[in-house]
């Protein structure tokens, strides 16, 4: 949920510390997994809003990453490139569709289990996750980064077979002008 | 459209990105280090702790310990048997009032008399209590018993006796006597019985339940096993602590069996029978575990006719065999095999056995039928019963194992009968199956 960030060990190091604090509030009520994921999600979510508060000097500089061997230096360039703009978008959405999105896209969760560590009903995580994915769609085509990679994704459906005679009257426009 | 087909695309493609991505290394030792200082700081600590996390706690603890033998208790006993204390209080039988009416006459004590957790010890004499004539058990000397619930259970106690006891049974709560020494006869009318959820009357013994079904029987407890004899009616012999009726092995009128006290995981059936009729306190002055002559019999061997199959006689098979086709057998029955190699020491000669067909067969189970459901009035409702009872006979004629299928649980243990006679050999055995249609 917070990427790469010098905060990763901070983070960490509070989610144990709250373990330790609240273990004793533990009744078995749920699963621990799904009590530790809340703990998690609650301390990502307070350091963000400590971060919010705080003025952000200069961008990480992901240094520790060594680059693919199967991929060019600037093809991985490229791809981190992506990657970043894609968190910063992440950054963007709000708090809840955020957590919602996160859990469920990169953590695996599926909806019933994140409703019992977001405490929400699992349609409103549905709906939550509905509206996250739809404004990332839209951010994506604000951000020049990734942009490309949604018309390159548009193009691959043209040029496919079959798909063609499906496509949209506005790409007959384009290509007409 | 396109556009946010292709950027919904682009949004799966940056998360399998960042999914395909390495997840980012943590420096565990530094994490560690950092963490056991802040605790040793007092960090950890909650600031201000809540006092219902401590409450909690011990409220979790209390309603732990509150459950565990709640469950324990519940898991142990039935319901509808209260506790008895650990020392019984023996009762001045001669302190008790006579029964009501005939039973009274007859020298009964009144048995609405009894609590829970009286004792009750013959010694010289049978003792006999009874409540207006509807449950009579007695005692006979040299025998021990405690009530576990008394008739017409605890409470309505300023309710007349069958008034008393049919709000008891319509509660869930029935007599239970546990016998702790010698040997109990029990009599109950058979109106009593129709409920069918409640045991009227049962005997206890170790962890042993025989239950009424019909009217009349008797338990005598002997080293580690009773010995249950069956003169009308059917009984129901299984673990104690279950709630509702008891379930496991159905002896019918006329059988002799004797089971182990862990709730009847090893059952024999004995040579029968009794002397229908008899006196029963004449049949209880008979000390145990003396009972065997006046009640054991050379069993009669079903003759080949359709007129008189033998099924008031179980057969007395010199290897031990727990209700052969009694398939509402506890699981654990099958344990008893354990002990299929033990001789039965009840039966002194064994009876030539007689041929068998399946005419007979079916005759037997007609007349089990009737034993079972007594006809009704022309108006009543009519009962039917279909299966296939399909018998494996072996080359030499002796059967080797019986069914019904579907099951017919109140003729099964009627229908033990079978295993007195011999069917006609074949040379490599062969299996019979014979159709049974029963109605009354």
């Amino acid at each position: 949920m917070m990427g790469p960030s010098a905060d990763m060990e901070d983070i960490t190091q509070e989610v144990f510390l709250q373990v330790h604090r609240s273990i004793g509030e533990f009744r078995g009520q749920a699963k621990f997994s799904t009590w530790l994921h809340r703990v998690t999600v609650n301390v990502v979510l307070m350091t963000r809003r400590a971060a919010r508060s705080r003025p952000v000097l200069t961008g990480e500089t992901p240094t520790e990453y060594e680059p693919d061997a199967g991929l060019a230096p600037d093809e991985d360039a490229m791809r981190r490139r992506r990657i970043e703009a894609f968190r910063r978008l992440l950054d963007r959405l709000p708090e809840k569709k955020r957590t919602v999105f996160e859990l469920h896209e990169l953590e695996g969760k599926s909806p019933a289990e994140i409703s019992e560590i977001v405490d929400a009903p699992v349609l409103t995580v549905r709906t939550r996750l509905f509206y996250a994915r739809r404004e990332l769609a839209a951010m994506i085509r604000e951000e020049p980064a990734l942009a490309q990679v949604a018309d390159e994704l548009e193009e691959e459906v043209l040029q496919s077979p079959g798909t063609a005679g499906d496509a949209p009257a506005r790409s007959g426009a384009e290509e007409a002008t | 459209m396109s556009e946010s087909n292709g950027a919904m695309r682009a949004v799966d493609v940056m998360v399998d990105a960042i999914r395909a991505d390495e997840p980012p290394q943590v420096d565990w030792d530094a994490v560690e280090r950092s963490l056991l200082q802040r605790i040793r700081k007092g960090e950890g600590a909650r600031p201000a702790p809540r006092a219902t996390s401590g409450a909690w706690q011990v409220l979790a603890f209390a309603a732990a310990a509150a459950i565990v033998p709640l469950g324990l208790s519940l898991g142990a006993r039935s319901a509808d048997v209260p506790a008895v204390a650990q020392q019984a209080h023996v009762v001045d039988v001669a302190t008790i009032a006579a029964a009501q009416g005939e039973a009274g006459a007859r020298g009964d004590r009144d048995l609405t008399a009894l609590k829970s957790g009286d004792a009750v010890e013959a010694s010289d004499q049978a003792v006999s209590f009874a409540d207006a004539g509807r449950v009579r058990w007695t005692l006979s000397p040299d025998s021990r018993l405690v009530v576990r619930s008394p008739i017409g259970g605890d409470g309505e106690a300023t309710k007349p006796g069958a008034a008393r006891q049919t709000a008891a049974l319509e509660a869930g709560v029935g007599h239970v006597v546990r016998l702790e020494r010698g040997s109990v006869r029990v009599e109950v009318q058979p109106d009593l019985v129709k409920n069918g959820l409640v045991d009227v009357l049962a005997v206890e013994a170790g962890h042993t339940r025989v239950a009424v079904h019909g009217t009349a029987f008797t338990v005598t407890l002997r080293g580690d096993e009773i010995v249950v004899e069956v003169e009308h009616g059917v009984v129901t012999v299984g673990p104690a602590g279950q709630r509702g009726a008891t379930t496991g092995y159905q002896l019918p009128a006329g059988s002799r069996a004797a089971f182990s006290l862990d709730g009847g995981k090893h059952a024999r059936l004995l040579g029968s029978s009794v002397t229908k009729g008899s006196d029963p306190i004449a049949a209880a002055n008979v000390r145990s575990p003396d009972v065997a002559p006046a009640l054991t019999v050379a069993p009669q061997v079903a003759p080949p006719s359709d007129d008189t199959p033998s099924m008031m006689d179980p057969p007395a098979p010199s290897h031990a065999r727990s209700a052969p086709v009694a398939s509402n057998a506890p699981a654990t029955a099958g344990t008893a095999g354990t002990q299929a190699n033990e001789p039965a020491p009840e039966v002194a000669t064994e009876a030539p056995k007689s041929l068998m067909s399946a005419a007979s067969v079916q005759a037997g189970l007609r007349r089990c039928f009737v034993q079972a459901h007594p006809p009704t009035s022309v108006d009543g409702p009519k009962l039917t019963a279909t299966s296939t009872f399909t018998l494996k006979v072996k080359a030499d004629g002796t059967l080797e194992g019986a069914q019904f299928n579907p099951p017919l649980p109140s003729i099964q243990g009627c229908a033990a009968f079978v295993w007195s006679g011999k069917f006609a050999s074949a040379p490599a055995g062969y299996t019979l199956s014979i159709p049974v249609n029963l109605s009354q």
